[in-house]
């Protein structure tokens, strides 16, 4: 049987969003440490984290710098091997179902959704 | 004093405000505020808000003229000392992490399955029916505020004004010979979203044979507006019931409740009995599932929720008052009494936004826990589109309650003021939140708890009998009390605050803030504190003393009821749902 990779429980990726933007512009400080992240990040994601996490590291960078975050090839390889398994599922989060009914009402929601998305998911 | 987190009207000097006689803080005291649990408050002891020398708009805000626009203003200081204490509500802390005071570090719930967060909603339904929105103090229907439940604790959240006045969650009856309507109407299901018999992308066909489950929906092509994909409308007595999934299944399961006891009941009438004799058995009925709803009510919602010595002494009135004695010493709330205070309305019962999980096993059938946005869009005024309800979504009761010893059901949050910036905090869409502010409806709890004549804190300690405040270092001792919340609040470096705000914020804390911060402190976050509870039983002994008359106080109604149930009345939830699943495999149907 497969051993799949634990990821991070993201549990509200558009709240992951907006606290992202909060640390784009300033009105949150970035945290320095993991448990400063913590605390931060308090209902947003669900701690502890994976016990392989033991860093953290941000990016923040300008327009002028076009920025390409590879992602780690064993989490890639990861994410084959769920959709090649059965019982696995390629989970896409709801609300990109809810985009394509009409459902989602407000563009900024799911602007900061797809911002929180795309910020912590490692593109796995 | 100039109060930095309110519209122009609550900024107004109290004696201005006084003198026109219709300040929000008199005018909603008059409809709500003063008929609070503790008797009639002085000016000062209403909560004020905090002095401060500053300019300060709240973010999201125009400032009314120049001269308070803040000065060059970093982001953060554009908000005033409620955002404040709001951001570092949806903080953590190192405190929190390192577990200072009650020996817990999972926020889950042990005390209180998540079942119990939607069953307190249904409760508050049946409290509070009124339409205006304090926390937006200048509009006029504010000024009519007024809470239009009579018979509190009755139902009317599911049976309105009853069959004749409001039919709509009534079944039409099947026959002409009478017209009275007394079967609730319970709504088919659709075929499931997801697996191999799904349906097609955009499509909700009904799942043919599968029993009703949920509520009764409808979309009516003979109105006028645009039609929508789907069921636009519920016929419910009390739309608010499909605020969720799982609110929305309670209340399709008391619709089956009211059924089978209907059922039950019928005794030697036939459709060609009177119409009178319809209408009486429908009332029996009523009264019967009125009966076990107010036992579930005491025994097992208020029995959790409340702190132990102030749940016996409530269990004490209630026992007094089945022998005609209206009164105990907890509690001052008059015998009379129609309205809700607002200390219950728009700040202790608020807590129930903290037990609110991000996720939930809905069922068996679903691969992934369901998210609370998913849970949420599932009603007739979000996604009709998705409606009628698949089958995958029906909620099985035993991951939400304790039902099965082989399943762990989904626990509620504890109770504490660090609820995390999750979609209760932030999210402006599914639920009602303040787009202006960017905050969702834990913002709103918040502001609405200090903008409407409120009592403070401590005058409501000072008037907790001295037997409760010795239980308590918190209520007892009012330096121990100032200088937990201040460390509490300081205890993350993010907190934001300036100088002086966290003394005046520990000095004079919002009664909704207060209300997590007791049960915290003193409770581990697994039910309310001694104060959070003393209202909260004032309230609800007040509104049980209403029908009590007709409910526990008519001898025939405990006979029908121990004759329906076998002498085993149910007095929880679980036990209310396992008598329904044995009825369904009576019927032949499946359990869940």
């Amino acid at each position: 049987m497969t051993e799949f990779i634990e990821r991070i429980n993201i549990l509200d990726r558009q709240a992951f969003g907006r606290r992202v933007m909060e640390w784009s512009d300033g009105r949150m400080p970035i945290p320095q440490t993991l448990d400063e992240a913590a605390q931060q990040l308090e209902g947003i994601i669900a701690f502890p984290l994976p016990s392989y996490i033991t860093k953290l590291n941000f990016i923040k960078t300008t327009k002028e710098v076009w920025t390409i975050k590879i992602p780690p090839a064993d989490m890639l390889q990861d994410t084959r091997n769920r959709i090649a398994d059965p019982n696995q599922e390629y989970h896409l989060d709801p609300n990109y179902a809810k985009r394509v009914r009409g459902d989602f009402p407000d563009d900024l929601a799911f602007f900061e959704f797809r911002v929180g998305d795309y910020t912590c998911s490692l593109c796995t | 004093m100039h109060c930095p987190f309110s519209g122009p009207q609550l900024t107004e000097p109290k004696a201005r405000a006084q003198d026109r006689g219709d300040a929000l803080a008199h005018r909603l005291g008059h409809h709500l505020g003063r008929s609070n649990a503790f008797g009639p408050a002085a000016d000062d002891e209403l909560f004020d808000g905090y002095p401060t020398d500053r300019k300060v708009v709240r973010l999201g805000e125009e400032p009314d003229t120049a001269d308070e626009a803040p000065e060059a203003a970093a982001p953060d200081e554009s908000v005033g000392t409620l955002d404040r204490l709001f951001r570092r509500m949806t903080l953590g802390s190192r405190q929190d992490y390192e577990d200072q005071h009650c020996g817990y570090k999972a926020e889950d719930n042990p005390n209180l399955p998540a079942g119990y967060t939607y069953f307190a909603q249904l409760v508050a339904h049946d409290l509070v029916a009124h339409v205006a929105p304090i926390a937006h103090s200048d509009q006029q229907e504010v000024r009519a505020a007024r809470n239009f439940r009579t018979q509190r604790l009755f139902l009317e959240t599911i049976y309105g004004a009853g069959p004749l006045v409001t039919p709509a969650p009534f079944a039409a009856p099947p026959d002409s010979w009478s017209y009275v309507r007394k079967r609730l109407r319970l709504g088919r299901v659709g075929k499931a979203e997801t697996g191999p018999d799904k349906a097609k992308w955009g499509e909700r066909p009904l799942e043919p044979g599968f029993p009703a489950r949920d509520i009764p929906r409808a979309s009516c092509p003979f109105v006028e507006e645009v039609a929508r994909p789907g069921l636009t409308d519920t016929l419910l007595a009390d739309s608010r019931n499909d605020d969720s999934l799982i609110l929305s299944q309670m209340t399709a399961l008391f619709h089956e409740f009211h059924n089978i006891v209907l059922d039950a009941t019928a005794g030697p009438l036939t459709t060609r009995s009177s119409n009178l004799e319809h209408y009486e058995h429908f009332i029996r009925t009523r009264k019967i599932v009125a009966y076990v709803f107010r036992r579930i009510v005491v025994q097992d919602l208020l029995k959790r929720l409340l702190d132990t010595g102030v749940y016996s002494g409530l269990e004490t009135a209630l026992s007094d008052l089945s022998r005609g004695r209206h009164h105990h010493p907890l509690f001052s709330v008059s015998p009379d009494e129609q309205r809700i205070p607002v200390e219950f309305s728009h700040a202790v019962y608020r807590f129930a936004h903290r037990l609110v999980r991000p996720n939930y096993v809905v069922n068996g059938i679903q691969r992934r826990p369901g998210t609370i946005y998913q849970l949420l869009e599932r009603s007739s005024a979000r996604s009709p589109s998705l409606l009628p309800l698949g089958t995958d979504w029906l909620v099985d009761w035993k991951h939400f309650f304790e039902i099965d010893p082989a399943v762990k059901p989904n626990l509620g949050r504890r109770i504490n003021p660090q609820f995390g910036g999750g979609a209760m905090a932030g999210d402006t869409t599914l639920v009602v939140g303040d787009t202006r502010t960017g905050h969702g409806v834990m913002h709103r709890d918040l502001m609405r708890s200090v903008g409407c004549g409120m009592r403070t804190v401590d005058s409501l300690i000072a008037r907790l009998p001295p037997s409760d405040k010795a239980r308590s270092d918190l209520l007892g001792f009012p330096k121990i009390r100032k200088r937990a919340i201040k460390e509490w609040l300081l205890a993350t470096p993010f907190h934001g605050f300036e100088r002086g705000e966290a003394e005046a914020i520990a000095e004079n804390p919002p009664l909704y803030f207060f209300t997590l911060f007791e049960a915290a402190m003193d409770k581990c976050g697994e039910r309310l504190g001694i104060l959070g509870s003393t209202i909260v039983a004032g309230v609800m002994l007040s509104a049980l003393r209403v029908m009590q008359p007709v409910v526990e106080g008519d001898p025939e109604v405990a006979a029908a009821a121990d004759s329906v149930f076998a002498g085993a009345v149910p007095g929880t939830l679980p036990e209310l749902i396992a008598f329904i699943a044995g009825d369904r495999a009576r019927r032949g149907e499946p359990p869940f």
